[in-house]
């Protein structure tokens, strides 16, 4: 039923549609992106995209799993442009104005190995990111990775085992954190 | 069961995807190697932490209102793209466009294999002209090239006219 609404272009529906998801989708940005702010224009614009290009939508998967290839390609392309408008900046060495906003995900009380991970994550492709937030925060199997990035399982095991082993190597030896956490 | 096997499907192993014999040589080979049992604590405890951390990050983690707030602010600036009508669509496209590209293809192809001229004649009463046709009147070619596909001889008075050579290059 929600689909028929959504391609009928009920507006009441794609505010449900916002409503519902935003935040899922929001908690998975933060982990993609340096900063909050990045993170809520990811999600608009993911949004915006989605209700562009609703008509394609043709229930071959879950709605959040073609929304969640959305957000992918969204933070992919943010990525890419503000790679090129760095390098610029770089390059004509011009001095980046930046607000003094206050990024709250590094203001977490957080534990050592949180602190360490955040770091360790921060330092990770794009490609390996998405990998570990799918796998250790949604806790999806491999199979759904692959299907939620639209790629192979092969892929996702090699982009997976590349991942865990540069955290492992940014944290050093786990059995630490598991003794102090304890 | 080889160590290298076991660490290559150890994702699959934590999924609970091998089942039936090979989950039988799997619990086997951890039971009795005692590398392939670490490396499957060490993976069990990274990602426990991992999965504790990230979620833990998350918890306080809300979109701001504002953002919230923005859902019908987006719901209006959005133009809906009517979909493509099916023939125009890229998969459909190839159906008609492959054949129509091959048929204005041939019939460039076909042009180049064809050559028309016409050469003057003229006729006496009682005599008999004959008109050598030679190669001259056919630049750039040579007769050995060419099969004579139709001969077209248009009188104007009956003395004289034109007769018309269709060529086709021989293949």
């Amino acid at each position: 039923m929600m689909n028929n609404d959504l391609q009928n272009c009920d507006r009441q529906a794609l505010n449900a549609l916002f409503e519902k998801f935003s935040g899922k989708i929001y908690k998975s940005a933060i982990f993609l992106t340096d900063s909050r702010e990045e993170a809520e224009d990811i999600v608009q614009e993911t949004f915006m995209r989605a209700y562009r290009y609703i008509h394609r939508f043709n229930g071959r998967s879950t709605f959040y799993t073609w929304l969640y290839r959305i957000f992918i390609n969204v933070t992919h392309d943010l990525r890419r442009k503000k790679y090129i408008h760095e390098r610029f900046l770089s390059k004509y060495r011009i001095e980046q104005r930046t607000d003094s906003i206050e990024d709250p995900i590094n203001d977490l009380n957080k534990d050592t190995f949180t602190q360490s991970l955040q770091d360790a994550l921060k330092r990770q492709k794009l490609r390996h990111r998405e990998i570990i937030v799918l796998r250790f925060f949604e806790d999806l199997k491999l199979e759904e990775i692959a299907e939620r990035l639209n790629i192979s399982i092969g892929t996702v095991k090699s982009r997976l085992h590349i991942a865990l082993k540069k955290i492992k190597k940014s944290i050093g030896n786990i059995e630490q954190f598991a003794n102090t956490n304890d | 069961m080889k160590c290298k096997r076991i660490r290559n499907y150890m994702e699959e192993y934590l999924d609970g995807a091998i089942t039936g014999t090979e989950k039988s040589e799997f619990d086997e080979h951890l039971k009795d190697c005692a590398d392939c049992k670490k490396f499957l604590l060490e993976r069990q405890c990274l990602g426990e932490m991992l999965s504790g951390s990230l979620k833990k990050i998350s918890s306080n983690q809300e979109p701001s209102p504002e953002l919230l707030k923005s859902a019908s602010t987006i719901a209006g600036k959005v133009t809906f793209r009517p979909p493509r009508p099916m023939i125009l669509r890229p998969k459909f496209a190839a159906l008609w466009l492959l054949p129509l590209i091959a048929l204005v293809l041939g019939i460039v192809l076909l042009q180049q294999n064809h050559y028309k001229n016409r050469v003057p004649y003229f006729h006496e009463q009682d005599k008999v002209s004959y008109l050598k046709i030679t190669t001259t009147h056919f630049a750039g070619t040579s007769s050995d090239d060419w099969i004579i596909k139709r001969v077209h001889v248009q009188t104007i008075n009956g003395e004289k006219g034109f007769i018309t050579l269709e060529l086709t290059k021989k293949m």
